[in-house]
């Protein structure tokens, strides 16, 4: 029976969830800008000559941020982002943990990439989680590829059955160190 | 022969924890042993009136509605497939998995790729099958962010001078097999609710059968029904629901006593639960014309987390038979009751009629992804016969009385508990591609998997066009430390004839033709004919990708016989390459990146035709 009270919670949640218009502001947001950093560019190309803009100023509020990280983490599994990257390998959507970055690996463009979407099967998340929490979620995908570099080479074969896994010491738990 | 299949099968339930799950591994393994005594007096073999004399085309995924995937063709045989020699290649032009079946009508050969789901038509008559046309239906580029496992599409059928298949996003076309033109486009599946599609439909009297997929976005599954003249809805039968959305009504007579009862796709679900609660049916399709009944199965209830959704959830992992013209359930038999591991029911359904303790019965063959081999009576839903044809510990048999597979207390899932192997995987003893059978040698040729995992259960909310699976899953190689393995399986006995082990999963299907060949191919690319009696490798050839298409025979306007398979890695188990997924991070590709950590250095992505033939005499 409590099953069914923690499903009807959860659906619950979900019409919270879709009924999410207001960003809501917490203690720790930095003051809103007039608009979401948009203007970041996604390519490094520039005719006539030029160079990216400056990074947003949110940039060094939640880059490394471990409250923030550890925040966007707990985030990236509420909205479903695990379903698609998992914790960095990727599987609908692309590896989030390799040094590919197909739209920017500036937090900026993270961001977004997350609030805009993107043509081959991101979703688009503006409105649908608040800006705060994108930041957050931007500052835990960037650290999954700094935390990569980290883990141990690879086995050639896979483990059987009854061997314990390589990787339940680094990433399988999704928790970054 | 017959020992060492005793020994293997030893080995399989000598895996297993306890003494308990031992025996009754053994008993299930070898099932009601006065079969076996009996002997086969009469080998299987597919209705005649599901499977016609071959007229040397390929027009549909399966050849016939029997689903045999068996080609009369008998040039290429044991003694002489060591001369076997590409004739002919062709780049799809994409790197994404390619698992269609080839279709060859009136000398043109089609082929369909995965997203974005071009149509190419080839001309046979002339020096190297130089293309006709492309047909281009472009599908929308959001939809591969619903795709599960890898943006894949299994093929086409044709009909009435049609070529109709489906695309990623969710719809249905039907193009002009001469010119290539569009002739309809229906809509059907919404990507912003999740849903895609990926299947091959199958045409039964004028009817396009076609599935929904989705089945880890919450969608709620499908099988609708198209006037192949139009594109019009002729029927919709959901999978979950009340009776009058699944088709239920006083033609319904399902065998089983749990089967039974009024709207069980609303009472076996917590409220609401089965809105989004999968069920999808992105497999195959069979028909037999003399009962004109339809057969197929149902994908998994979602989420995965089986603690969100308690009750049986009907009609998840079911087979159902329906009549054609009207879409109204005759039975149905539900597989896997409140599925814990992700066992879809839409592996392939082959049609047979053999002997039953001297009886002939009308019969059929479901491979699922629970690791038992259903023979089921098609007329009624009974099963015959449940026996084990890859490494099962997730339940303990089938229970023949109830249909019921008896659950392991040590293997259910949870959240906040990691369950550790756990077999078969998600992905199943086998999944989505389909055996073959030879009425030569009353054999079903089965390719598949020889894998567990670990799982740990999590909470998970329903968002509209995102994953809603609740799993955190990580696979590995099953007891031996090969991933694959093909199975001859002799239905009569309910029992391997013969085994093939491959280190790689098996992602193809397989032909077999009346020169006694088996074809597959392997996902480093390989593609192989072995002996259909024995087993014995005789050819080999590699091609460029992994392979997990389906292959073909056909006889060329040259009279000679000609196999075809694409080859270009990718699906679920591929996805790490075709994605170019990480594998620093196992859970990957809902956990099948855990177990394919090698493939990338072992094949690389890119689709290609293949099409091999002997020297001309």
């Amino acid at each position: 029976m409590s099953s069914r009270f923690r499903q009807a919670e959860r659906f619950a949640a979900l019409a919270a969830l879709a009924s999410i218009a207001a960003y809501g502001a917490s203690p720790d947001q930095p003051p809103a800008s007039e608009s979401p950093p948009l203007s970041v560019a996604v390519t490094t190309l520039f005719p006539g000559g030029g160079s990216p803009p400056p990074p947003d100023p949110h940039v060094k509020l939640y880059e490394g941020n471990p409250k923030q990280i550890a925040e966007g983490r707990r985030l990236f599994d509420w909205y479903n982002c695990s379903g698609c990257h998992f914790y960095g390998a990727g599987g609908i959507g692309p590896s989030l943990m390799d040094p590919e970055w197909l739209y920017g690996d500036r937090l900026d463009q993270i961001f977004a990439s997350i609030y805009q979407g993107r043509p081959n099967g991101m979703p688009s998340w503006a409105g649908k989680i608040p800006d705060e929490q994108i930041w957050q979620i931007a500052a835990y995908v960037k650290s999954l590829s700094s935390s990569a570099a980290e883990t141990s080479p690879l086995p050639t074969k896979p483990p059987e059955v009854g061997e314990p896994l390589p990787s339940e010491t680094s990433t399988v738990s999704g928790v970054p160190k | 022969m017959e020992r060492a299949i005793l020994r293997l099968i030893f080995i399989r339930c000598a895996s297993r924890r306890t003494a308990a799950g031992l025996a009754l591994c053994i008993a299930s393994v070898f099932g009601d042993p006065s079969a076996d005594a009996q002997g086969p007096a009469q080998l299987a073999a597919p209705p005649a009136s599901a499977a016609p004399k071959d007229d040397g085309q390929w027009s549909m995924p399966a050849k016939n509605y029997a689903a045999t995937r068996y080609s009369e063709l008998d040039q290429i045989n044991g003694s002489n497939v060591k001369n076997l020699k590409v004739e002919f290649t062709f780049s799809t032009g994409f790197t994404k998995g390619e698992e269609a079946a080839p279709l060859i009508v009136d000398n043109t050969m089609y082929i369909v790729t995965p997203y974005p789901n071009y149509l190419y038509a080839l001309d046979l008559t002339k020096p190297g099958a130089p293309m006709k046309w492309v047909y281009k239906p472009r599908p929308l580029p959001a939809s591969q962010g619903v795709a599960c496992c890898d943006v894949v599409n299994r093929g086409a059928v044709f009909w009435d001078g049609k070529i109709i298949y489906n695309t990623l996003d969710g719809n249905t076309v039907a193009v002009d097999a001469k010119t290539g033109r569009q002739i309809w486009k229906t809509a059907l599946a919404d990507i912003n609710k999740g849903e895609s599609i990926t299947m091959a439909p199958l045409v039964v009297k004028g009817k396009v059968l076609v599935g929904d997929s989705g089945g880890e976005f919450g969608v709620r599954g499908w099988l609708t029904a198209l006037d192949a003249a139009t594109g019009k809805v002729a029927w919709k039968a959901y999978s979950t629901g009340p009776d009058k959305d699944v088709l239920i009504g006083p033609d319904f007579h399902p065998f089983y006593d749990t089967d039974k009862g009024q709207d069980l796709g609303v009472k076996t679900w917590p409220p609401d639960a089965w809105k989004i609660g999968g069920g999808t049916v992105w497999g195959w399709i069979a028909y037999d014309p003399d009962l004109n009944l339809i057969y197929y199965g149902t994908a998994n209830p979602g989420p995965w987390n089986q603690e969100q959704r308690p009750g049986d959830n009907k009609w998840t992992t079911s087979i159902f038979a329906r009549d054609p013209d009207t879409g109204a359930a005759k039975w149905a038999y539900q597989m896997n009751p409140h599925d814990e591991h992700d066992y879809d029911g839409i592996n392939e359904i082959v049609l047979v009629d053999m002997p039953v303790d001297g009886k002939m019965r009308k019969v059929l063959l479901h491979p699922d992804r629970n690791g038992y081999l259903y023979a089921i009576d098609r007329t009624n839903g009974q099963v015959i016969s449940a026996g084990v044809y890859g490494p099962v510990n997730s339940t303990m048999g089938v229970d023949l009385k109830t249909g019921r597979p008896t659950p392991n207390p040590e293997k259910e899932t949870k959240v906040g508990a990691t369950v550790r192997d756990i077999c078969p995987t998600a992905s199943g003893a086998k999944d989505w591609n389909p055996s073959s059978f030879s009425p030569k040698t009353g054999l079903l040729y089965i390719p598949h998997e020889n894998m567990c995992m670990d799982w740990e259960s999590t909470q998970v909310n329903y968002i509209a066009g995102t994953p809603y699976v609740g799993a955190k899953v990580v696979m590995k190689a099953g007891p031996g430390g090969n991933r694959g393995e093909l199975t001859a399986w002799d239905p009569e006995a309910a029992k391997p004839a013969w085994q093939i082990k491959e280190d790689l999963p098996i992602w193809s299907g397989t032909l077999v033709t009346a020169g006694d060949l088996v074809f597959y191919g392997t996902m480093d690319g390989w593609f192989k004919a072995v002996d259909a009696k024995t087993g014995g490798l005789k050819w080999s050839f590699k091609t460029d990708s992994g392979i997990i298409g389906q292959p073909v025979a056909y006889k060329g306007p040259d009279g000679r016989e000609y196999v075809a398979v694409l080859s270009g890695v990718g699906g679920w188990a591929g996805a790490i390459v075709s994605g170019n997924l990480d594998p620093h991070d196992p859970t990957g590709a809902l956990g099948f990146v855990g177990a394919m950590t090698d493939l990338k250095q072992k094949t690389t992505p890119g689709g290609t035709l293949y099409v091999f033939a002997l020297p001309p005499s």
